[in-house]
């Protein structure tokens, strides 16, 4: 299913199914047995559950997933990261904490504030991800 | 007239020299020794000063199943040079880490962060930072022995439990400072050393432990 660019939506959203976003959430997205891809074009200012999430777009809120983050080159999250992989792109900005022991671990309001805004992560080579196995 | 070979190459117009990315692999005789004492802990809470390196994350996040709080501080840095503000910096730091930090860590990574602070900052911070680890907690740091003032920054890659990859690259300029070895000891007087080494590159590579 896809969320296209010219939607926004305000308050609970969640589902069984693999979701892409790229248009404007605000509230929370529940989708912890899929995949979630939050595109370069979208704005979500959320909680996110779910199983996996991508991110390619902009992010503000803390983001829980069951099985893998992976933030790609062009995203950008300001939260708390909470899952049992994780991986950081070259090129992504990213402020926040990062929770590896398992998904879950932070509070609805999370436990590390980010204070300020995201800055720049680096990787040792220009490949596309890093995987935390 | 013909004329064999590649054409001759005019006089171009003068265009910058793309900025360079230097690595250089050093081995590290600190970071065995801080993985060592975090594994003690069970889930571990870890604060990162930046920056924000993702192959740093994974290593941590999956050698140690830890928390890794991140916070770049060169960001308040580089505000606070720019906007002339630099006696206000050693209270932004200590503000920045209290408020970062909501109860003590096991262990602290510095990586490049003093070389870019003025005594009074760096001794702000290096307090702070005392102050938030817990008893037995470590805190790694790397020290440049060079003053300079140029407009890179080195970045310090994981690349193995016993290596660090220190990558030079472009950044916004910043006076870069040096400290000796006993300034160093002095500004964590709370701590003891467990480890000080000279790497390839310059850096004083220094673990320090918390009793």
């Amino acid at each position: 299913m896809n969320i296209g660019k010219s939607v926004v939506i305000k308050g609970e959203l969640s589902g069984s199914e693999d979701l892409t976003i790229e248009g404007q959430v605000e509230g929370k997205i529940e989708l912890r047995q899929n995949l979630l891809t939050i595109g370069p074009n979208a704005k979500i200012k959320a909680q996110v559950f779910a199983k996996t999430v991508v991110v390619e777009g902009h992010v503000q809120g803390n983001i829980t997933a069951g099985e893998r983050i992976d933030i790609r080159d062009k995203g950008v999250v300001e939260g708390n990261l909470a899952a049992p992989r994780v991986s950081i792109a070259d090129g992504a900005q990213f402020r926040g904490a990062v929770d590896m022991q398992g998904a879950g671990k932070f509070n609805e309001a999370g436990d590390a504030k980010p204070s300020a805004a995201p800055t720049p992560v680096t990787h040792p080579s220009s490949g596309p991800t890093a995987v935390a196995r | 007239m013909f004329r064999w070979g590649a054409r001759e190459r005019t006089a171009d117009v003068e265009t910058p020299a793309p900025r360079r990315i230097v690595e250089t692999l050093s081995a590290s005789r600190a970071l065995p020794k801080l993985l060592n004492a975090l594994t003690a802990h069970e889930s571990p809470r870890l604060l990162d000063l930046g920056p924000v390196v993702g192959a740093n994350v994974s290593f941590f996040g999956e050698r140690l199943s830890c928390k890794l709080m991140i916070e770049d501080l060169r960001v308040d840095i580089v505000k606070a040079v720019q906007e002339k503000r630099l006696e206000e910096l050693p209270a932004i730091l200590s503000d920045r880490i209290r408020s970062t930090v909501p109860e003590p860590v096991h262990g602290v990574l510095c990586w490049d962060i003093f070389d870019v602070l003025d005594r009074a900052s760096a001794r702000a911070l290096a307090e702070s930072l005392c102050g938030i680890l817990r008893p037995q907690g470590v805190l790694h740091g790397l020290f440049s022995t060079k003053a300079s003032n140029d407009d890179s920054r080195t970045k310090f890659i994981v690349e193995s439990e016993s290596a660090l990859r220190c990558r030079r690259e472009p950044a916004e300029p910043l006076p870069r400072y040096a400290l000796q070895t006993g300034e160093i000891n002095k500004m964590f007087a709370g701590l003891s050393t467990v480890e000080s080494v000279l790497l390839v590159t310059h850096a004083r590579e220094v673990l320090f432990k918390k009793a």
